[in-house]
């Protein structure tokens, strides 16, 4: 699988880091999500699918720290599956100190829409895990993202 | 007060009673305390599964308009279980919590609570809201061809 961030979705992660309820949402990304298949992904962090039926998948990916799927702090990651490529465009918590309701609709679609213009036009970061240091690298400099 | 054989036995099964009656409160106390850790954590797991459950129907493909049907009589279902499930709760809290019992247990459960509906309301977003757009469906079928 290679792994590919919005630049959104990078600043969204990185405001998270900073306060101190969402401090393990680098390692709850790593754990749920990188160097696993895509059926593991989408079983490991209890997707929701938006199109149903679809060749490539837009997924609601529910990410956890703490044991268990229901306890510590959940985040909603928005992704889109193509051909083993999981690209990654937006991250809301529902729980903790920056809690927040679902996004409407609308604002969904405008996010799979940017979504699918920086994929056309090759406007993403490719990341990759080093799961020893559970840290996450920009692919072209080995430079860590957060 | 003469002191008899009599005499001390009395006061000696009378101790005694009163001291096994004690032991006896207090176990039963501790079989009620493990009754009650059993019964929130079978309800937190059974709670979860059913989530997982719920969420699955985002996955279904085609789903006809007799579906749609039953999928809203579920989501229905979903929202009247979530105010007996908070009910019930708030109940067992104020016994238990507030006496500093089982508070681990409660705060779990709610977890399943919260995760419980927020499911539910999800599926409702996705199913009856979302996939109803028709810039989302354009755009489901313009990622379809990538």
């Amino acid at each position: 699988m290679q792994y590919y961030f919005q630049d959104t979705f990078i600043t969204e992660v990185k405001k998270l880091l900073k306060k101190k309820s969402y401090k393990d949402c680098e390692k709850a990304l790593i754990s749920d999500i990188f160097d696993l298949s895509v059926e593991d992904v989408l079983a490991n962090c209890s997707a929701f699918r938006l199109n149903a039926g679809a060749k490539n998948p837009i997924a609601k990916l529910r990410i956890s720290y703490d044991s268990g799927k229901s306890s510590g702090y959940r985040v909603y990651v928005f992704a889109m599956i193509i051909d083993e490529k999981l690209f990654f465009a937006h991250v809301y918590p529902k729980t903790g100190t920056y809690g927040q309701h679902s996004l409407s609709a609308k604002e969904e679609v405008l996010k799979i829409k940017n979504l699918l213009a920086d994929i056309k036009s090759d406007n993403l970061a490719a990341v990759y895990v080093d799961k020893k240091q559970s840290k996450i690298y920009y692919a072209p400099n080995n430079k860590t993202i957060f | 007060m003469t002191t008899t054989i009599e005499n001390i036995t009395s006061r000696l099964v009378e101790s005694y009673t009163i001291s096994l009656t004690e032991e006896e409160t207090v176990n039963t106390l501790l079989d009620h305390i493990n009754y009650k850790r059993r019964e929130f954590s079978d309800f937190a797991n059974n709670l979860e599964k059913l989530s997982d459950l719920i969420r699955e129907l985002t996955w279904l493909a085609d789903i006809k308009s007799s579906d749609q049907v039953i999928i809203k009589g579920l989501i229905t279902m979903g929202k009247e279980a979530d105010k007996n499930f908070r009910k019930y709760y708030s109940s067992q809290k104020k016994l238990y919590a507030q006496k500093g019992l089982l508070k681990q247990e409660l705060s779990k459960w709610k977890s399943t609570i919260e995760l419980h509906i927020e499911t539910v309301l999800e599926v409702e977003h996705i199913i009856f809201d979302l996939r109803k757009r028709k810039d989302f469906n354009e755009l489901s079928a313009l990622l379809n061809d990538l």
